[in-house]
């Protein structure tokens, strides 16, 4: 996970309540990190809620991966946001989502992209990882336990 | 692209993450196979394998995915999302139940879709 998700951009209280305004803060947070030039913000918004009008991706236990391919990028980049509150999120569950991994790919680079989805329904898998990082309280804590946990795919 | 046979295995699954329930083991105990090759330029990433897992949910049979060293269950998107299958990834497809003639010819279709475009007639 620390090879894509953006240090700068983890966000460990999102202030959004909507699919729409997390996504929106998301890509934001990328964007002040370095990412996206400001006026590419939008259209990176746009293309993830397209994506996300084509089915959910929540995938249950108050997961979810909102994702987009975009040109330009020098990597798969991604970041994650806790929600205390819970976000509605239409998940395939119902249930409401409080971590959301939102990653944004190189078009031309699908084997990363297909990597960091296999990572986090891996580490979804575990109560323990899940419930240590809704307990971070600042982008610190968060970086700390994500640098501590081996992609599970990478052992085998 | 795909070919058929028969065989008289029956491989448990060992699929990880969520349980889903899969189909009733089957009642000969003979499970339909294909060999799939993954077409989608972007491989089998999470919308194409949701919706290759709800056209398998449809059918009474089990359906197991398996790739080089693992097999998962068809019927869970989790499932199948970890095997991180990129274009050109030989998968095999192994449906066992009542419907698994009927159900094996669809979800082969589906399997080598190059596009999740493609899978949404399947679906109707």
């Amino acid at each position: 996970m620390k090879n894509f998700l953006v240090r700068d951009a983890l966000v460990p209280s999102l202030a959004a309540t909507t699919k729409e305004g997390a996504i929106r803060e998301l890509v934001t947070a990328l964007q002040r990190a370095g990412y996206f030039k400001p006026h590419e913000v939008d259209p990176v918004v746009s293309e993830i809620l397209r994506r996300e009008g084509l089915g959910s991706t929540g995938i249950g236990r108050g997961v979810a991966i909102p994702h987009s391919r975009h040109e330009g990028l020098p990597r798969l980049i991604g970041t994650l946001g806790l929600s205390k509150a819970g976000i509605p999120f239409d998940s395939i569950d119902g249930q409401d989502v409080r971590l959301v991994f939102l990653l944004v790919s190189r078009p031309d680079q699908p084997g990363p992209h297909l990597h960091a989805l296999e990572t986090i329904v891996r580490v979804s898998e575990s109560d323990e990882f899940l419930n240590r990082l809704m307990a971070a309280g600042s982008r610190d804590e968060m970086w700390e336990l994500i640098q501590n946990t081996p992609d599970p795919w990478a052992r085998e | 692209m795909f070919g058929i046979e028969r065989t008289a295995t029956n491989t448990p699954d060992e699929g990880t993450g969520t349980p889903v329930e899969n189909g009733p083991p089957p009642a000969d105990n003979t499970p339909l196979r294909a060999t799939v090759v993954i077409r989608n330029p972007q491989g089998l990433h999470m919308r194409p394998a949701m919706m290759f897992a709800r056209i398998a949910t449809r059918y009474r049979s089990s359906v197991t995915v398996r790739a080089k060293d693992r097999a998962v269950n068809g019927k869970s998107l989790l499932n199948l999302m970890t095997l991180a299958a990129l274009p050109g990834t030989e998968l095999e497809l192994e449906v066992s139940g009542e419907d698994a003639a009927t159900a094996l010819p669809v979800l082969s279709k589906a399997l080598a879709a190059p596009s999740a475009d493609d899978i949404g007639p399947l679906l109707n």
